[in-house]
């Protein structure tokens, strides 16, 4: 009952983390989560007239450092 | 004595420089000079400036034929040399044919391997009597443009050109080519291709021909790869 209460918890615990992580990293200066930040970037980028596979990429890069911890 | 003088250059211009057939060319490019402001953006291109900083990239001719790429160069841990490569636009390898008026490139986009076709016709020059020093080469100013089709809309840009008329290679970075003469230093939007050195009959037929070249039996056009590009960004970013 305790052991499986223990994995209750630390399941509880590592999902909050791997949440956390993956929708709540900020970028310094920008109120968005990582993903928001996936989309500016790409959106920027193709209205600056970059090409979409290197839009594509910048906003993955950017997507990237957004989870990076600081 | 000035007419003698005329035909002496005229034989050694034949001699020399007529009969060029291969050569090695080495470039350096600085990707998108203060254009971007958007600072979620121009960091990329600051650190690309910094990691192609010392990169080579060759132009091998041969013939009618020749080859563009990166030399290689390791990747650091904080570069993303990679993203730099793209965003200077040559991620990919260029190989032109000026027999069959094609440049084929071969790049990795999407996870995937595509090879994108070219044909010269669909580059335009202007040629003008604009001239500048490179090296020790007169060189003359041509134009042309270039155009982006994504999912914001379509976009043109201009395409300046330095060409050496002495130098009787009709090839440069890239796609670009057809000039009368090598293009020493070339402008795509504000991406710049600067001419570091030049190494006449430096390599031979068989050197020439161990390059692997793009497969043209699998090759797509320019708006095949760009109409991809989009129904990936609509998928991704759910764009109608």
């Amino acid at each position: 009952m305790r052991r499986s209460f223990c994995y209750l918890v630390m399941l509880l615990f590592s999902s909050a983390t791997l949440f956390a992580g993956h929708s709540n990293s900020k970028v310094e200066g920008y109120d968005f989560d990582c993903n928001d930040v996936q989309v500016t970037v790409y959106e920027l980028s193709s209205a600056n007239g970059i090409s979409e596979d290197t839009a594509m990429a910048i906003a993955e890069a950017a997507y990237h450092a957004c989870m990076e911890p600081s | 004595m000035k007419k003698y003088f005329h035909i002496l250059h005229f034989v050694w211009l034949q001699t020399v420089s007529g009969q060029i057939s291969n050569a090695k060319i080495v470039y350096n490019v600085i990707p998108y000079d203060e254009e971007i402001k958007e600072t979620l953006i121009s960091s990329y291109f600051e650190d690309a400036k910094k990691d192609l900083q010392d990169v080579d990239i060759l132009l091998l001719c041969h013939g009618n034929e020749s080859f563009f790429f990166t030399e290689k160069k390791m990747d650091t841990p904080k570069s993303n040399f990679p993203l730099s490569l793209q965003l200077a636009g040559i991620k990919g390898r260029f190989y032109t044919n000026l027999s069959k008026k094609i440049t084929l490139e071969e790049r990795s986009a999407y996870g995937d391997e595509f090879v994108i076709r070219y044909e010269q016709s669909d580059l335009q020059w202007k040629l003008t009597n604009e001239k500048k020093q490179i090296g020790n080469y007169t060189c003359y100013k041509a134009t042309s443009i270039y155009n982006v089709k994504n999912s914001k809309g379509e976009f043109t840009f201009p395409v300046i050109a330095w060409y050496a008329p002495d130098i009787n290679l009709n090839f440069g970075p890239k796609n670009y080519n057809g000039l009368p003469g090598l293009i020493m230093e070339l402008t795509e939007r504000s991406t710049t291709f600067y001419f570091k050195s030049l190494k006449l009959r430096s390599l031979t037929e068989k050197e020439f021909k161990l390059i692997k070249k793009p497969d043209d039996a699998r090759a797509i056009s320019k708006k095949e790869f760009e109409d991809i590009g989009m129904d990936i960004g609509r998928n991704i970013y759910n764009r109608n």
